[in-house]
């Protein structure tokens, strides 16, 4: 299985989470942290330039050539001679994970439009996969770093589970550095009795960074790295539905997070970065996760599948998920307009339907949210480790 | 002075339906670059322990920040509640970006809860006025500083640290983060920025509060207990943290600029103490907007420049001195008050470097010189206390640098001047005074100004407290070196004009003084590299205070001579004493004695023999002197062939009651082998002592005087009085041996051997000439023998008989010469008349036949 059997193999090459920049394991760079670093106030120019933000204190240097052997760990400071832990991706200054180029990562984008539940599916899923799925498939998953795990409880799980409200809008990467950011997650699993491990990035993605390509060429970049993508669809923002559905509760329409526009704006993103040329399809695998189906029961069969629980017990069941595709699908083609389905056949070789709830029920008028009971949330998750071939499936 | 708004919000805009964070509205003309810089700037996070929907208890932001060299925003952040979904977390940022100096004497910070701010836009409305100005922020912002740090006793404390951490800050590369309530921290910010200099509180750059201080690229950032910041360890070293609700702070050591403004920064000491340093910052950073440590520097400067005493300072408040030069040279001084700054600064570093002395200071004092000249109107009547500073580098014997001030103070107020200010009796009397007992620092004060001074009537100090000095020293073996150190600093100042004014001044100065020591040091310093001659002037300008000075120049010229040049000196001498009989001898006698007796044992027999060989010299000694130096001159001489000079010197003293018979005796063989013979008394004498010698001794000896006596052509008299004089019974066979092979060697020899004093018949075949050479000497030499010999050599017994006992063998040895036949043959022609030659004849051999010469 590709990605689980070569971690812990220092010259592989690491991939910054933040420039995407690519580079071998002995160009890191280190950041000294001693405060008394006779160094310690020259400028960190190029984290400035790069990142455009205040650079972390510390002097930045690099590997003497005399250095021998794979990714270190650690050097000794060049000005004061302080061992330093703390490393940086050689292009852009942004700290790397304390195992960056030892454990095999995979980027996971989710996207949507504003407003679509992006940051509430996050959360959901996490606590979905760390609670039962993962019991349920033997694999175990953690978070990865302090700024993961300061986030994730600061901005995801203290408010959704402790304080239960919904979540605050995430804000542009434009104003908010921090959301172009990945959250870490490592997933264990065991495979031929042997433990393998598999650092997967969820970006969170605000909506309004999609709304024009050139805000999504800088400040979501990450997408064109992506080993996949959930992309998240709001169906209360379809006409069709909402015109079945009693205005009352129903979010603002916002043109820009049309789910077709959003479609094929991604489709033109991949041809603009140049991934794929006009006439080739993209081969991300891409779980177009139909988002909010709770609300959307009033006007849903009585009998789908989308109204249950998916039943992926230790392994990937596909005839499950063909099933939700296909009714995904005919819904959409009912929605969204009969072009939709064959817009995305002709823009995407991998891809699915999935359609999910992360709250299971909507919030409250004032933003509470008195129960979190997730339906299908992980479904798409799953399908993409299948696609990545890292847990089974049975069809 | 535009004002441009801008609005930046989470909306639904009503023209297109879209919604969402981003731009609402702005004024017209807004740069896109600064727009583009301040979004960097409006993030806005609810504090997560913060309920939602209290918006009154969300932290406000106020944020001020550099967009660029001169470009600045001033934004007010605060929550709004929730977006048109109903999903909180939507803010609403009211910014303003203006000019560097738009903002007067306001401080950013003084806008703190200004109703100037907006809390919301209206959607429809996407273009803002631009604000021609603003109205001044209301309330005194100082009034709400006092209460803030006096409501809480840590707070002055905190605040000094906090001052230091925005001080440093730049030399550090750390931040400050504050957490505090945000109204908390506007105050924290208000009171640093009124401890600023107005001018540097543009740079003051700060948000009151922040989710990820991290990130925020402020001087100062106010957070919450649950934002992103971990307040670590680590943390509180590698920012400087301020966490006010749980009292603690980072270490820092606030430097001299937040200690000076935190003593001062109360409303008692504000206006009269902290304002007139402002204006003093304002004037030294002329346009540096930056705030950097060169604040302490001005503390430093603020603080010694205030000060009433000057003459000590710290090296901080030096180096603080040294930066202001630094200063000014950079930017010339505008206006009255920084020409009254650039005065004191000059004034006060003088004053400093006259008090503490440091070779590094010298090159301060020519910039401070420097700067004086150009804007000082004053600064002419600066001489007399830049003089200080040179007394003050003597004081402690520094002379280089004392000689380098006064070519800086030379260059600065003109030669002529400097010299007459120094010449002044009152300074040379403080320089005296600060120079009083310590020689090192005397000889540094003439070494660096004694060329400078001028000679006048009045009384020198300088010179008084030179003279007192050297007399202690010379009381004290071991300051002796000192004092001639000193000596040697007078000796190295050059005009003649100038010694005599010196001596003058000296002569005067010792008048009546009990000891004449010193003036005799001194005078002789001036003149010890004249030749006696040429010492004159000054001689005489010295000889009614010292008239025997000449005995102590010449004692003193040949203490430094060595042999050689000690009888060019006592020749040099000499003229310059005729006519002073008693002066003559007693100074010649008493100048060679001491010569003498500091001449090593083993040279001074060739001293005494120099002495005795100059006849003026000699001519002029007591008898005591004469008869040291005779004695010593010949004792234990050696026999030898005499030089002429050494002949005369040996005739001369011949005789001398001092000398010992035996030393006479020498004297005499040593006067004869010059002359070339030998008188009678000289042959007794010869004898006895020969008699006397070692055999080897006494072989030696007659070899020498066979050599230099008997050449081939001495007369038979000369020969006689040598075999005489040389022969000894006790010695009969040595004598012999020595005198047979003279016999050899004078026969031997080659064409060139009657130059080296031989006969030449030693070559296989002479020529017939240097035969009847031969043949003639042979027969002289015989003739003697057989008939002389008797009358003459009679007085030695046994000597006539000794001869013809050896002459046999004598002939045997000669009859191996090649030419022998040839030679006894012409012999034979010469002599064989002669009476003896039958008897010859019989004994001589005969190469290559019989062994006797054919009988006639």
């Amino acid at each position: 299985m590709k990605g689980l059997g070569s971690f812990r193999n220092g010259s592989r090459r690491i991939t910054c989470p933040l420039c995407f920049g690519s580079f071998a394991g002995r160009e890191v760079l280190f950041r000294c942290q001693d405060p008394r670093c006779p160094q310690k106030a020259v400028p960190d120019l190029v984290y400035q330039e790069r990142i455009g933000r205040t650079a972390p204190p510390g002097h930045v240097f690099g590997l003497p050539l005399s250095v021998k052997g794979d990714t270190p760990q650690g050097a000794p400071c060049d000005a004061c001679r302080k061992e330093t832990r703390k490393r940086l991706c050689p292009l852009c200054h942004f700290d790397l994970a304390h195992d960056a180029g030892l454990v095999d990562d995979r980027v996971i984008a989710i996207i949507g439009g504003r407003g679509t539940g992006k940051s509430h599916y996050i959360v959901a899923l996490v606590n979905r996969l760390e609670h039962e799925v993962g019991r349920n498939f033997n694999f175990g998953i953690h978070m990865v770093g302090d700024p993961t795990r300061e986030r994730f409880e600061n901005d995801f799980r203290a408010p959704l589970f402790d304080r239960r409200t919904v979540l605050a809008k995430t804000q542009s990467a434009q104003v908010d550095m921090k959301v172009k950011t990945p959250l870490v997650f490592r997933l264990t699993i065991e495979v031929g009795g042997r433990q393998r491990a598999l650092d997967l990035s969820f970006f969170d993605t605000a909506g309004e960074d999609l709304r024009a390509l050139d805000i999504m060429s800088t400040e979501a970049r990450y997408i064109t790295s992506a080993a996949a993508i959930i992309f998240l669809l709001d169906p209360l923002q379809m006409k069709a539905v909402r015109s079945q559905l009693p205005n009352e509760g129903l979010p603002m329409h916002d043109p820009v997070a049309d789910p077709t526009n959003i479609v094929e704006r991604l489709r033109e993103f991949f041809e603009a970065e140049s991934i794929v040329s006009p006439t080739e399809k993209v081969q991300v695998p891409i779980a177009f996760t139909l988002a909010k189906m709770d609300a959307l029961f009033p006007i849903i069969e009585a009998g789908s599948l989308l109204r249950r629980p998916s039943e992926h017990f230790g392994t990937f069941v596909d005839s499950e998920s063909l099933s939700v595709h296909n009714e995904i699908r005919s819904y959409l083609e009912a929605w969204a307009g009969p072009g939709f389905p064959g817009r995305v056949d002709k823009g995407f070789a991998r891809y699915r339907y999935f359609g999910v709830s992360s709250l299971g029920r909507p919030p409250s008028p004032d933003g509470r949210v008195e129960a979190v009971s997730s339906l299908r949330i992980e479904e798409p998750f799953l399908w993409i480790l299948h696609e990545l071939e890292l847990i089974k499936g049975t069809r | 002075m535009p004002f441009y708004q801008h609005y930046y919000t989470s909306f639904v805009n009503p023209a297109t339906r879209e919604g969402g964070f981003r731009t609402m509205a702005e004024s017209p003309g807004l740069d896109p670059a600064a727009e583009t810089a301040l979004k960097r700037l409006v993030a806005y996070r609810v504090p997560p322990s913060c309920d939602d929907r209290d918006l009154q208890g969300h932290p406000v932001a106020l944020r001020y920040m550099t967009l660029g060299p001169d470009a600045r925003v001033l934004l007010c952040a605060r929550s709004s509640g929730t977006d048109e979904n109903g999903r909180p977390g939507n803010f609403f940022c009211h910014s303003l970006v203006f000019r560097t100096g738009d903002l007067g004497s306001a401080a950013p910070v003084d806008f703190w809860r200004d109703p100037l701010w907006r809390m919301e836009g209206s959607p429809g409305i996407t273009t803002l006025p631009v604000f021609p100005g603003l109205d001044p922020p209301g309330a005194s912002p100082l009034d709400a500083v006092w209460q803030f740090l006096d409501s809480d006793p840590r707070r002055r404390e905190w605040f000094l640290h906090l001052l230091a951490a925005v001080v440093e800050s730049s030399s550090e590369n750390r931040r400050i983060v504050i957490l505090d309530a945000a109204d908390d921290v506007a105050c924290w910010v208000a009171a640093l920025s009124r401890a600023l200099p107005p001018s540097l509180v543009a740079s003051l750059t700060f948000s009151t509060y922040d989710y990820d201080p991290y990130q925020a690229p402020y001087l100062i950032t106010g957070t919450t207990r649950d934002s992103l910041f971990r307040f670590s360890p680590l943390e509180f070293q590698q920012y400087f943290l301020l966490d006010a609700e749980q009292g603690r702070i980072s270490e820092n050591k606030p430097g001299p600029y937040a200690t000076f403004v935190a003593e001062r920064f109360t409303l008692a000491r504000y206006s009269d103490e902290l304002q007139p340093f402002f204006d003093f910052c304002g004037r030294r950073l002329a346009g540096d907007a930056a705030i950097s440590r060169r604040l302490d520097t001005l503390a430093t400067l603020f603080g010694v420049l205030a000060r009433d005493d000057w003459s000590i300072v710290t090296a901080d408040e030096v180096a603080a001195l040294r930066t202001a030069l630094s200063w000014f040279e950079a930017t010339p001084p505008q206006g009255d008050d920084d020409v009254a700054d650039l005065t004191l600064v000059v004034g006060c570093l003088k004053t400093a470097l006259a008090g503490m002395p440091v070779a590094a200071h010298v090159l301060d004092l020519r910039r401070a010189l420097d700067l004086g000249r150009r804007y000082d109107p004053s600064f002419a009547l600066g001489l007399h206390g830049d003089l200080e500073v040179v007394a003050g580098f003597l004081a402690a014997a520094h002379q280089t640098e004392a000689t380098e001030t006064l070519t800086i103070l030379d260059e600065a107020y003109g030669a002529e001047r400097v010299s007459e200010a120094m010449s002044e009796s009152s300074y040379l009397a403080e320089l005296a005074g600060r120079v009083r007992g310590d020689t090192d620092a005397i000889s540094a004060a003439w070494g660096a100004i004694g060329g400078h001074l001028r000679w006048g009537p009045g009384p020198n100090p300088l010179l008084d407290e030179t003279l007192s000095a050297l007399e202690a020293r010379a009381a004290d073996p071991s300051q002796r070196d000192s004092a001639g150190r000193l000596l040697g600093v007078l000796a190295s100042l050059r005009s003649l004009e100038w010694r005599e004014g010196l001596l003058a001044s000296a002569v005067a100065a010792r008048a009546g003084a009990p000891s004449t020591q010193p003036l005799s040091w001194v005078y002789y310093a001036l003149v010890h590299d004249l030749r006696p001659a040429g010492r004159s002037p000054l001689r005489s300008i010295v000889r009614p205070a010292l008239p025997e000075v000449e005995i102590f120049e010449m004692e003193e010229d040949l203490n430094s001579a060595d042999l050689a040049s000690s009888l060019r000196i006592i020749r040099e001498w000499l003229p310059l004493l005729h006519g002073r009989p008693l002066l003559e001898i007693a100074a010649l006698s008493r100048v060679v004695r001491a010569l003498f007796d500091r001449t090593p044992q083993s040279a001074r027999r060739e001293l005494a023999l120099g002495v005795l060989r100059e006849p003026d010299v000699a001519m002029c000694l007591d008898t005591e002197t004469e008869a040291a130096l005779v004695e010593v001159g010949f004792s234990r001489i050696r026999v030898h062939a005499l030089t002429e000079d050494e002949l005369k010197v040996f005739t001369r003293f011949l005789g001398h009651p001092s000398l010992d018979a035996d030393t006479q005796g020498r004297m005499r063989v040593c006067i004869a082998l010059a002359k070339g013979d030998l008188d009678r008394s000289s042959i007794g004498f010869l004898s006895r002592r020969l008699a006397a010698l070692a055999p080897e001794e006494y072989r030696a000896e007659i070899d020498l005087l066979f050599g230099r006596l008997l050449p081939v052509d001495v007369h038979s008299n000369v020969y006689a009085d040598v075999v005489l004089a040389t022969y000894s019974v006790g010695h009969h066979a040595a004598f012999w041996e020595v005198h047979w092979r003279w016999f050899d060697e004078l026969l031997g020899g080659d064409e060139h051997a009657h130059q080296a004093g031989r006969l030449g018949l030693g070559r296989a075949r002479p020529n017939d000439k240097r035969i009847d050479i031969s043949a003639a000497w042979l027969v002289d030499f015989l003739t003697f023998w057989f008939e002389e010999a008797p009358q003459r050599l009679s007085e030695r017994p046994y000597l006539i008989q000794g001869f013809f006992l050896t002459l046999p063998e004598a002939l045997k040895a000669a009859g191996q010469t090649p030419a022998w036949n040839d030679l006894m043959r012409r012999l034979e022609q010469q002599a064989g008349s002669a009476r003896w030659y039958p008897v010859f004849a019989s004994i001589a051999p005969r190469r290559g036949g019989t062994s006797r010469l054919p009988r006639r």
